[in-house]
């Protein structure tokens, strides 16, 4: 990422300090969590995976374990009560293994009050709800965080800097949130190219009670570059300027790159007696075509008893499908010009996901850090929405589909 | 081809649950021993409320209602006596608890309560560290301990 010296230095600080505090364990702790589990789909056309940055895809006829299964290590080291050190190394499915897409996190972590907290390096991204724990599979009842919400999040972590006040009242604890950096977009595949983000400022408000808690968060940051397909697509309608006088502007607005990205989520949860409700309601937008404004959530209802969890949870992502006739009545649409037309709707389908899910699932807790899960979901996919699924072809000629998935997993954490 | 998967699993995990007799159970049966919250004996603070208790213990601040920094310390051996404070402070069994604290502490948010090994290395926690609080059995508690909080 960007703030390599920054995050190298980081890290081998923490490697550094791990490695010579052998004979101080009470200042060093250990940790991890990790997941060993499996997802198989009922269809070829619309295969399995967990978001649309992996390569790793299930099969149908098969049960493939590297979509979802990963480990994962923490090291915290404190220097006292207040100044400690944590780093935190992911292995999952990736073409590319490197001690950089390895860390998820690796910062410094400085209490100023009980109230204050500062934290700068790399960050786990706090986008959505479970965005900084999505691959913590031991903290949450499903396999997997809903792929309609989370599938879309581009980044597992920022490099930067955060800072919290927290407070607590009668009734509840108010925390506030803000943090500045910068990073790339998390892609498993070398087959795509990272996008940067640069200036990268979220602000996050929560109100938590035991028994219920709403958070607000929201982010905005600029896209520093295009991926290779929007920028070759943006460069070819450019150069239709002298049959269409508005093909500059348009090729502009097919544009990622300056374009300003904005990430928004409302999540609330309740628990009443064995039942916890809860669910998530987020909006994508930016002023790019090749990120327009969708609106995806998650509503999931648990009932707990004993060492089970059942659940039944319903999600969706929603977005407009791109007609460049409709969009874009004066484009030049001729024989010649006609393949492009329709890259120019892939660029505005790509990102434009149209699904819902509905899943039911079970958890049981085997041990006090390890679950058995089970999940069966079922999927409704719409014409030119079908980016979250691993498919062939363009997106703007997928069609209406139904896929039933079934994913296992043993989660664990020590 | 699915559907064997399907059904071998199905069956798989039914007969580990029904060999898992006690799968409903985490918490030891018989009446238990009375909790108490214990601090160092040098402390200012005399008594606690269970909301003060939840959000030390569950991370959620830091310090004593006086604004003086506060350790919480789990027992890492002797899981009764965990398993039986964490029901009578929030109701929940002991793999909600990791879950709930693998959220905080794998997201880097929050750092999770200090682990000593023993009651006795707890008792030997509190003599030195006037941060510290912690949870014991009644009949562990020691003159240089302070008791600020009781279980009914």
């Amino acid at each position: 990422m960007l703030n390599r010296q920054f995050f190298f230095t980081a890290l081998s600080m923490s490697l550094l300090i791990s490695s010579t505090a052998v004979a101080e364990q009470e200042t060093l702790k250990v940790s991890g969590f990790g997941a060993l589990a499996t997802a198989t789909a009922d269809t070829r056309s619309y295969q399995f995976r967990n978001d649309r940055s992996q390569s790793e895809i299930a099969k149908k006829d098969g049960f493939a374990l590297k979509p979802l299964s990963l480990v994962g290590v923490q090291f915290d080291y404190s220097f006292s009560n207040k100044l400690d050190i944590v780093g935190q190394f992911v292995y999952r499915a990736q073409d590319e293994q490197t001690i950089d897409s390895i860390t998820q996190m690796a910062f410094l972590r400085y209490d100023l009050t009980p109230s204050w907290q500062l934290r700068a390096g790399r960050l786990a991204a706090d986008i959505f709800q479970f965005s900084d724990t999505r691959d913590v599979s031991i903290a949450y009842p499903w396999v997997k965080v809903p792929t309609e919400v989370y599938g879309i999040v581009p980044a597992r972590s920022f490099d930067g800097a955060d800072i919290s006040y927290l407070r607590p009242y009668t009734d509840f604890n108010l925390q506030i949130k803000a943090f500045w950096g910068q990073g790339e977009s998390d892609f498993t595949s070398n087959e795509y190219e990272p996008i940067t983000f640069n200036n990268l400022r979220s602000v996050g408000v929560e109100f938590t009670a035991f028994d219920w808690s709403v958070a607000l968060k929201h982010t905005e940051t600029e896209a520093k570059n295009d991926n290779a397909d929007s920028a070759f697509v943006a460069t070819a309608v450019a150069q239709l300027q002298p049959f269409w006088s508005g093909a500059t502007d348009f090729a502009n607005s097919l544009s990622l790159r300056g374009a300003t990205i904005e990430y928004t989520s409302l999540y609330m949860n309740r628990y009443l007696g064995d039942w916890e409700v809860s669910g998530e309601l987020a909006h994508i937008d930016s002023d790019s075509l090749a990120l327009r404004h969708s609106l995806n959530g998650f509503i999931n209802l648990s009932y707990h008893r004993g060492a089970h969890t059942f659940y039944g949870l319903f999600s969706f992502a929603d977005s407009d499908n791109y007609f460049l006739s409709e969009e874009q009545p004066g484009f030049p649409i001729t024989p010649d010009t006609a393949e492009l037309a329709v890259f120019v709707e892939e660029v505005g389908s790509t990102l434009a996901h149209n699904q819902q899910s509905f899943s039911l699932g079970w958890r049981w807790d085997l041990k006090e850090n390890l679950a058995f899960k089970a999940q069966v979901e079922r999927t409704d996919i719409e014409a030119r929405g079908s980016g979250l699924r691993a498919r062939d072809g363009l997106v703007v000629n997928s069609d209406d589909g139904v896929a039933h998935t079934l994913l296992l997993a043993l989660s664990f954490s020590f | 081809m699915m559907k064997r998967y399907c059904f071998r699993i199905i069956v798989i995990t039914g007969l580990l649950a029904l060999t898992s007799v006690n799968c409903f159970a985490f918490l030891p049966e018989g009446t238990p021993e009375k909790i108490v919250v214990v601090i160092h004996q040098k402390n200012e603070v005399q008594s606690l409320d269970k909301k003060g208790l939840i959000n030390l213990f569950m991370g959620k601040y830091s310090a004593f209602p006086n604004g003086q920094e506060a350790t919480p310390i789990d027992v890492a051996l002797d899981e009764n006596l965990k398993a039986e404070f964490y029901e009578a402070l929030v109701g929940l069994p002991l793999p909600r608890i990791n879950a709930y604290w693998s959220r905080l502490k794998f997201s880097g948010r929050v750092k999770p309560p200090a682990l000593e090994q023993t009651v006795v290395d707890v008792t030997q926690r509190l003599e030195n560290d006037e941060s510290a609080l912690a949870y014991v059995y009644e009949s562990n508690v020691t003159d240089k301990m302070k008791v600020v909080y009781r279980f009914d």
